[in-house]
């Protein structure tokens, strides 16, 4: 390992110190066998931890069933629905949002490639004035979008640019905003709706809040379920709780067959 | 279009952060995103472990406390805060401490100097076995040089990572492994 920076006469010490590290090596036997036991212990607290959040669901379930005595059972009924409703997404929350995040990161990072142009049709309503816009990006035949991890990149001639928001040239920096979602999606709580048709694809409902400088920005995602592709975007944004702006943005995508 | 899009060197380092995180969230739930994590990580550990105690079956046994540790403290992870590899090195570190802590077991650079006081360690240590040379090496270092210069080599993490665990600003952490290695460069020398 060379470290940029070092002084030449400590880079000799530093290639000694990298080649004595790597030197060792764990016993493989001893390797797999911790291995099997941490999957089986996985397995133990996997079964605590889902048996702790149905007792936790159970123990609401069971005050409410005094509430039977007193309301008429209609009532009752209802509310103990609303709360599995409600109860059940506390326990598996963030592993289905990571679950969801990963698979439209994924679907993505298969479809990029495939994409050479893509249409972008924004209707902003601000205050009482409104305002439509369409952007249209279109890659050159030497480009191509990639995805690592959750990151975007364009390889054009030879060189790779990283996709960040700052890339963006159309009004509400919308034009990017399918290549960074996924990046968004890591670094972002986000809330799952239940899906929904648009242009004859099924789709999943992604909303997040971030709040800067005073102002909330409320965005909700319809991402195509198969490609991992945006078809559409809704974004609100707030101050004081008053909502100040509305943007909707319709995607429409050529790509390579 | 490429003018206003941000050129960065294809280093993949964050992927890797970001899919670590990623894979961290998984494993909450599932044991084979755990087993991942598991294969990615275990020999950096061992290794960052091994060269602190200096001998295999210690090394052994605090890696598998590190891995059961992190199993266990899983749902409390959160990616925002550190990464992965920031999170599980503090739970190595903080378990190499606790076993010296106990005492269950002399640090065997201590033992070889009861066996012969006026002997130099470092003598001693490259008469040794090869595995154990880096660990007497890094014997007389200050604590934080040998911690950067065991997590920056054997754990191979970033200085970004090291600094994240040290509590320290990244300039601090290459200094210290700069003052480290010209410590190691005057010690090897004299040999």
């Amino acid at each position: 390992m060379h470290d940029k920076g070092l002084d030449p006469d400590v880079l000799s010490v530093a290639d000694t110190i990298a080649d004595l590290s790597r030197g060792v090596e764990p016993d493989p036997r001893s390797r797999a066998r911790l291995r099997q036991e941490l999957l089986r212990r996985h397995q133990e607290l996997s079964a605590v931890r889902t048996q702790r959040a149905v007792d936790t669901l159970m123990s609401r379930l069971t005050g409410l069933k005094r509430l039977t005595l007193v309301a008429p059972p209609a009532l009752a009924a209802a509310l103990i629905l609303s709360l599995m409703v409600w109860g059940l997404p506390i326990a598996g929350h963030a592993p289905t949002q990571a679950a969801v995040a990963a698979r439209i990161t994924r679907a993505l990072a298969r479809t990029a490639p495939t994409v050479t142009a893509w249409q972008v049709t924004i209707n902003r309503r601000r205050g009482d004035s409104d305002l439509s816009a369409q952007c249209n990006p279109k890659l050159t035949s030497g480009q191509r979008l990639y995805f690592r991890g959750d990151r975007a990149y364009l390889w054009s001639s030879g060189t790779w640019y990283q996709i960040t928001p700052s890339a963006s040239q159309c009004v509400g920096g919308l034009d990017w905003a399918f290549a960074t979602l996924p990046s968004s999606l890591s670094h972002n709580r986000f809330a799952l709706l239940p899906g929904r048709t648009i242009d004859g694809r099924q789709t999943d409902g992604l909303r997040y809040e971030m709040t800067r400088k005073g102002t909330q920005y409320t965005s909700t995602f319809w991402v195509d379920h198969g490609t991992g592709l945006v078809l559409l975007i809704r974004r609100v944004e707030r101050r004081a709780g008053n909502v100040v702006e509305r943007d909707t943005a319709h995607y429409h995508y050529t790509r390579t067959t | 279009m490429e003018d206003a899009i941000e050129s960065r060197a294809f280093t993949g380092g964050r992927d890797h952060e970001a899919d670590d995180a990623l894979l961290a969230e998984a494993a909450r739930t599932n044991a084979s995103a755990f087993g991942e994590l598991y294969e990615r990580y275990h020999a950096r550990v061992y290794r960052y472990v091994f060269h602190r105690v200096g001998n295999a079956a210690d090394a052994e046994d605090i890696t598998a406390v590190v891995f059961m540790k992190a199993l266990e403290a899983l749902p409390s992870f959160q990616s925002r805060r550190s990464g992965f590899a920031p999170w599980l090195f503090r739970i190595s570190r903080n378990s190499v401490v606790d076993h010296y802590r106990r005492g269950r077991r002399q640090d065997p650079i201590e033992d070889m100097e009861h066996q012969s006081p006026d002997a130099d360690p470092l003598h001693h240590a490259l008469g040794n076995e090869r595995r154990s040379e880096l660990h007497a090496l890094v014997y007389d270092l200050s604590p934080d040089q040998r911690d950067v210069i065991l997590l920056r080599f054997a754990a191979d993490l970033s200085f970004s990572e090291i600094a994240t665990i040290l509590k320290k600003k990244e300039p601090a952490v290459r200094m210290l492994l700069h003052r480290g290695l010209r410590k190691l460069k005057a010690v090897m020398d004299d040999a």
